[in-house]
C-alpha cells in the first residue's frame, strides 16, 4: 500500500515541522540525561538542519551513518551499563531519533521519524506527570501531528496557518473520544511485567534512618509528601502529627527502625474519644510505609500495622496511593514487654557521656519519671537553645556537642539529644518521624504537609499510661508545633519567595492563587493521575457497569456514538455553510416535486420553469418571478440582503 | 448486519465485501455516496497501530495515566480522521467529457470532471485508470476541477473507459479512502493507418476516370507538389509561409471523385485492408481531393471535410466482416 503516497513530495517545510517538533519533544529530557547523549541528539539535529539549508549537501554516506550509529551505541552503554530501562532506552530512542534524521529521505523515513516522536513524547510522562507536563505533551503532540499533516498537504497549499487549523480541528474533534477512551477503556492492573528498576527510583522525604542534619535536609524544601481531605473538621496544629518510622537503635549517631518485626492488622491500644476520620493522598516515596495521625485506628488496605503502630506496605510506594483512614488522638497504650524495654534503653557504649551522665545524675536526683520528663523539657526551654534550620556540623560525640557546645539545632536534635537523656535516666524512649503540621488550602478544603514539615519527635513510656508524645523542639520553638514550619522559619521562607507575604491585598490575592494550584493539582491527582483499574471500577460500578466486557461493550457504543454525531455534525455544519440562494431555490424544487415534477439533473433553471409552467399554467406568474430572481441572485455579482429575503418569502408563499 | 450503527455497517460492510464493489450507472455522472467508498489503514495506519499498541503497554507497565492519555489521543485522532479521509471523497460528483476519436497506437483520452459541491477544499484526491500512475488534484470549495485521463488503445472499434479509481489518504496519510467508478465513455479507435502506399486505380462508378487527372478549369484544392507538377500551379503564396509546396488542382468535381474500394485489396487480410483504406482517406482528405468509401455492405459516396473524414473512418473502425 506504500504506492499510495508514493506521489507526495517532501519539502522543506516538512522537515523544518519535524525538527521543531523533535526539538520540542526532547527538549525536557536535555535537563536529565547525560550532557553528552544531549549534545549527541542536537548535533544530528543540527545536521540535518544545515543539510536543509544547503541545496548542494547531501545526506551523509550509509558507512558514516553505522559509524555514528556505533559510536553513539557505545556512549549511552558506557552511560548507563545498559541499553534499557527508563533511562537508558530514552537515552537510546532519542539518538536513533536524531540518527534518523540524517537517513531521512523517503516518506517512510518521515512516517517512522513522526511515530517514533510520539514515543518520545510519552517517555516524557515517565519522568513527570504534572498537570504543567501534561500540557507540554499535548503541544508536542499537537506540533508532531501538525507534521504528518504537512506531509500530505499539496505543495502549494502548505500553509502554517491552514495547517494549524486543521490539526486544531482533529485534535477537538478527537478530545471527546479521547475522554471516553480514558474512562471507559478497561485499565489492567499494571505492571505487567518486573517493572524496570529505575521507576521513580530516588526517594524522596523521611527514610527509616535519622541523623543529625537529615530533616534539617528537608525543610528546605516545598515539595508536597501527601494531602489530607478531613471528614469532618480539620485538626488542630499542635496534633497534627503523621506518623512515620519508629527509630530505635542508636549508635549515638545514627538512630535506625528494627526491621523484621512482627505485624498484625489490630489494635493493641486502647482508644480514648471518637475517631477522626480523613483520607490521605500520598505522592511517591519510595519506601515502604504510609502515613497517618497519631495513631492510626484503622489499616487501609495495601499496609499492614506493625507494633509501633507504623503503617507498613508490601512493596514501595511508586505511584500516587490513595487511602482512607482514621486515627484516635488520644489512647492509651498497653504494658511494655521485656524485650522492648531493654531495646528502647539501648545506649552505644563510651558515647555522647556527658549526656549519659547529665541523665544519670537527673535519675537520681528526681523521684518519679514525670518529673524527670518535665526537668529535661524545662533543660531545653530554659537554656539557650535555639531552633534553626541550618545547625552547625557535628563529630563523633553529637548529643555532647550539641547539648553542651553548639546549642543550635533542628527537631532531629531535640529528639536524638532527648531520648539519649532519657534512656541514660532510665525510661524507655524511642523516636518517631513523620510529619507534623501542614498548611490548610481553604479552596480545595483540603490540608497539604510538605517535606518541610517533615519532624522527629519522642515517645516515652511511663507506667499506667503506656507510650506518651513528647516533643522537646515544642519547648525551644513552640511556634514550630503551633503554626507550622512556616511561621518558625518566617524570615527563611520570605526570602524563598513563598508564603508569607505582609497583609496586603497583592499578597492575599498571591495565596489565593498558589492555593488554588495547588486545589487544581489536587483535583489532577485524584481524577488524572491516580484513575487507576480500582478507581475505574469503582466509578463505573456506580453507573451500573460491573464487568470488563460490560466496559468495553459501553466503550464501544460510547465511541460509535460520538463518531456518528461528529459526522452529523459536520453534515450540518456544511449544509449551514451553503449558499443560502441556493437553498431557497432547493426547496423551490422540493415543493414542485410533491406535486410530481421532479427537477432533471441536467436541466437549468429556465427550462425547469418552462416545464412547469407547461404543466401548472396557473403558477405562471409566481414561477416566473422565483425563477428571474434565483437567476439574479445567483449570476449576478451583486445583490441585497433584502433580495434574498425576498426570494426566500416568495419561496415560502407558493402554493401548490 | 442490521443491528450495527449506520458508519459500522459500512465500514463492515466494506472490509467484508458484502456488497458489489463498483457502481455501474447508465448516466454520465456519478457522486460518490457512502455506499461507494471503502476505507482501510494503509501501511502506514498500520505501523501507527502498532505504536498505539506499544504505547497502550507501556502505559499499563508504567500504571502511567498521562501514557494512557496520550495513548488515547493518539487513538482518537486516528479513529477521527476515517471520518476526515471518508469526507475527502464524500458528495464528489464525477462526470465525463468528450472523448476524441483516436487512431489505433496513439493514446485514448478521457476528460473528466470532479465536482465539489461543499464549502470546504478537498485536497490530494488521486484519480486514475486501474495501475496507472495517478493524477493528483485539489479541488476548492463549490469548484470543478477537470483533469485527462489517458489509456492506450490496442483494438479499433469502441474503447470503454476503464474503471476509475478515486482515492485519498489526506489528511494523516493513515487510512486511504476509494471508491472504483466506471462511467459509460466510451471512445471511437479507428484503425492504425497502413504506410503510405499510392492510392489505387479508382475503380470509378461508370465514368471511369483515371487517377487524379487534372483537368477541367475549376479549382477542387491542393495536394502536394510531385516534380512533374507545372510550375504555374505552384501555390507559391503558402510556399512562401510553410516549406511545403502544393499544388492546385483543377478539374470537374465529379470526374475527379477518388474511390476507396474494399475490393480492390484482395490480397490483404481485413485488418491490414483497413489500416490500408485508413491510410488513403486520411492522405485524401489532407489532399483535398474528393474521396467516397465502399465496404462490402456499406457505401459512403464522394465528399470532403472532418465529418465526411469521421464518417469514413467511423465505418472502418466498426467494420464487422459478414
Amino acid at each position: 500500500m506504500k504506492k499510495h503516497l508514493a506521489h507526495i513530495v517532501i519539502s522543506r517545510s516538512t522537515t523544518i515541522w519535524l525538527l521543531v517538533s523533535l526539538l520540542l519533544a526532547f527538549a525536557p529530557h536535555m535537563l536529565r540525561l547525560p550532557i553528552t547523549i544531549s549534545a549527541i541528539c542536537l548535533f544530528f539535529g543540527l545536521w540535518r538542519l544545515a543539510i536543509e539549508r544547503h541545496p548542494s549537501a547531501t545526506l551523509p554516506h550509509r558507512f558514516i551513518r553505522a559509524l555514528l550509529l556505533c559510536a553513539t551505541l557505545i556512549t549511552i552503554y558506557l552511560h548507563f551499563g545498559t541499553l534499557f530501562g527508563r533511562d537508558a532506552g530514552t537515552s537510546l530512542l532519542a539518538c536513533m531519533l536524531a540518527l534518523k534524521l540524517l537517513e531521512m529521505d523517503a516518506v517512510r523515513d518521515y512516517v517512522i521519524a513522526i511515530l517514533l516522536g510520539y514515543f518520545l513524547a510519552i517517555t516524557l510522562v515517565l519522568y513527570n506527570q504534572t498537570f504543567p507536563m501534561a500540557a507540554y505533551m499535548f503541544v508536542v503532540a499537537f506540533i508532531l501531528t501538525a507534521t504528518l499533516i504537512d506531509l500530505n498537504l499539496p505543495q502549494q497549499n502548505k500553509f502554517i496557518r491552514l495547517n494549524l487549523k486543521l490539526t486544531a480541528k482533529i485534535f477537538t474533534q478527537a478530545l471527546p473520544v479521547m475522554l471516553i477512551l480514558f474512562f471507559l477503556f478497561p485499565r489492567i492492573p499494571g505492571p505487567l511485567w518486573s517493572l524496570p528498576q529505575d521507576k521513580n527510583s530516588g526517594t524522596t522525604g523521611i527514610s527509616d534512618e535519622m541523623s543529625m542534619g537529615s530533616i534539617s535536609n528537608l525543610s528546605q524544601s516545598n515539595e508536597i509528601a501527601f494531602r489530607v481531605a478531613f471528614e469532618d473538621e480539620v485538626i488542630d496544629n499542635d496534633l497534627s502529627y503523621w506518623r512515620g518510622p519508629v527509630l530505635w537503635k542508636t549508635d549515638g549517631k545514627n538512630w535506625n527502625t528494627d526491621k523484621g518485626k512482627p505485624t498484625n492488622r489490630n489494635l493493641s491500644y486502647q482508644p480514648i474519644g471518637e475517631p477522626i476520620s480523613y483520607t490521605v493522598t500520598l505522592e511517591p516515596h519510595n519506601q515502604k510505609w504510609l502515613y497517618g495521625l497519631d495513631l492510626p485506628a484503622t489499616v487501609p488496605s495495601q499496609a499492614v500495622i506493625n507494633r509501633d503502630f507504623q503503617l507498613i506496605t508490601e512493596t514501595e510506594v511508586k505511584d500516587l496511593t490513595r487511602y482512607k483512614m482514621s486515627s484516635y488522638s488520644e489512647y492509651q497504650t498497653g504494658p511494655l514487654t521485656a524485650d522492648e524495654r531493654a531495646r528502647a534503653l539501648q545506649l552505644p557504649v563510651n558515647r555522647n557521656s556527658r549526656a549519659v551522665s547529665l541523665g544519670q545524675q537527673w535519675r537520681q536526683q528526681l523521684q518519679s519519671p514525670q518529673a524527670i520528663v518535665s526537668h529535661a523539657l524545662q533543660y531545653f526551654n530554659q537554656q539557650p537553645f535555639t531552633y534553626t534550620l541550618k545547625p552547625p556540623l557535628l563529630g563523633s560525640d553529637p548529643v555532647d556537642e550539641f547539648l553542651f557546645e553548639t546549642q543550635q539545632g533542628f527537631c532531629e536534635h531535640y529528639a536524638a539529644s532527648f531520648t539519649t537523656l532519657m534512656r541514660a535516666a532510665g525510661i524507655p524512649t524511642r523516636i518517631i518521624t513523620g510529619y507534623q503540621g501542614g498548611d490548610f488550602n481553604p479552596i480545595g478544603n483540603y490540608l497539604i504537609v510538605r517535606q518541610r514539615d517533615a519532624h522527629a519527635w519522642t515517645e516515652v513510656w511511663l507506667e499506667n499510661r503506656g507510650w506518651v508524645r513528647i516533643d522537646p523542639t515544642a519547648s525551644v520553638a513552640p511556634e514550630r508545633i503551633e503554626d507550622g514550619a512556616e511561621s518558625a522559619f518566617s524570615e527563611l521562607f520570605d526570602r524563598q519567595s513563598t508564603f508569607q507575604f505582609n497583609n496586603n491585598f497583592l499578597a492575599s490575592h498571591w495565596l489565593k492563587l498558589r492555593y488554588g494550584w495547588d486545589s487544581m493539582n489536587n483535583s489532577w491527582n485524584q481524577w488524572v493521575i491516580g484513575y487507576d483499574s480500582l478507581k475505574q471500577s469503582r466509578l463505573l460500578s456506580r453507573i451500573g457497569i460491573e464487568s470488563v466486557k460490560q466496559m468495553a461493550v459501553a466503550m464501544v457504543i460510547a465511541i460509535i456514538t460520538a463518531l456518528i454525531a461528529l459526522l452529523l455534525f459536520l453534515k450540518y455544519h456544511n449544509r449551514q455553510k451553503q449558499d443560502v440562494i441556493s437553498s431557497a431555490y432547493q426547496r423551490f424544487c422540493r415543493k414542485l416535486s410533491t406535486i410530481g415534477i421532479q427537477r432533471l439533473p441536467h436541466e437549468g433553471p429556465v427550462d425547469f420553469a418552462q416545464r412547469i409552467i407547461k404543466h401548472r399554467p396557473d403558477l405562471e406568474p409566481q414561477v416566473l418571478e422565483i425563477n428571474d430572481l434565483y437567476i439574479a441572485l445567483k449570476y449576478r455579482p451583486r445583490h441585497t440582503q433584502q433580495q434574498i429575503k425576498y426570494l426566500q418569502q416568495q419561496v415560502r408563499r407558493l402554493k401548490l | 448486519m442490521k443491528y450495527l450503527p449506520p458508519l459500522v455497517e459500512h465500514i463492515a460492510s466494506r472490509l467484508f465485501n458484502l456488497e458489489r464493489r463498483s457502481g455501474n450507472d447508465r448516466s454520465d455522472s456519478i457522486v460518490l455516496t457512502r455506499r461507494r467508498i471503502y476505507i482501510l489503514p494503509t501501511y502506514y495506519g498500520v505501523l501507527f497501530a502498532m505504536l498505539l499498541i506499544l504505547l497502550l503497554v507501556g502505559s499499563t507497565n508504567y500504571n502511567n495515566s498521562l501514557g494512557f492519555i496520550l495513548t488515547f489521543l493518539l487513538s482518537s485522532i486516528g479513529l477521527v480522521s476515517i471520518i476526515h479521509t471518508y469526507r475527502n471523497l464524500m458528495q464528489l460528483k464525477v462526470s465525463t467529457g468528450k472523448a476524441n476519436a483516436v487512431f489505433c497506437g496513439a493514446v485514448a483520452t478521457f476528460h473528466l470532471q470532479l465536482e465539489n459541491p461543499d464549502k470546504r477544499p478537498r485536497y490530494n484526491i488521486c484519480v486514475r485508470f486501474k495501475n496507472k500512475a495517478p493524477d493528483i488534484i485539489n479541488i476548492n470549495d463549490s469548484e470543478i476541477a477537470k483533469i485527462q485521463l489517458t489509456s492506450p488503445t490496442t483494438q479499433r472499434g469502441w474503447q470503454t473507459m476503464e474503471q476509475i479509481t478515486i482515492d485519498t489518504v489526506f489528511p494523516l496519510g493513515l487510512l486511504r479512502a476509494w471508491c472504483h467508478v466506471t462511467l459509460p465513455k466510451s471512445c471511437l479507435v479507428y484503425p492504425a493507418p497502413a504506410t503510405q502506399i499510392d492510392f489505387p486505380i479508382s475503380q470509378g462508378d461508370g465514368t471511369g476516370q483515371g487517377n487524379a487527372h487534372n483537368g477541367g478549369d475549376d479549382f477542387i484544392g491542393y495536394r502536394d507538389y510531385q516534380p512533374s507538377d507545372s510550375p504555374r500551379h505552384v501555390n507559391w503564396k503558402a510556399a512562401a509561409h510553410s516549406d511545403e509546396l502544393l499544388t492546385k488542382r483543377f478539374g470537374d468535381n465529379e470526374s475527379n471523385d477518388q474511390w476507396f474500394d474494399w475490393d480492390s485489396l484482395p490480397t490483404l487480410d481485413i485488418e491490414p485492408r483497413l489500416s490500408q483504406l485508413c491510410r488513403w482517406i486520411i492522405d485524401a482528405e489532407h489532399s483535398g481531393i474528393n474521396y467516397g468509401l465502399r465496404l462490402p455492405n456499406t457505401t459512403i459516396a464522394p465528399g470532403q471535410g472532418n465529418d465526411h473524414q469521421h464518417r469514413c473512418l467511423e465505418l472502418l473502425a466498426l467494420f464487422e466482416p459478414i
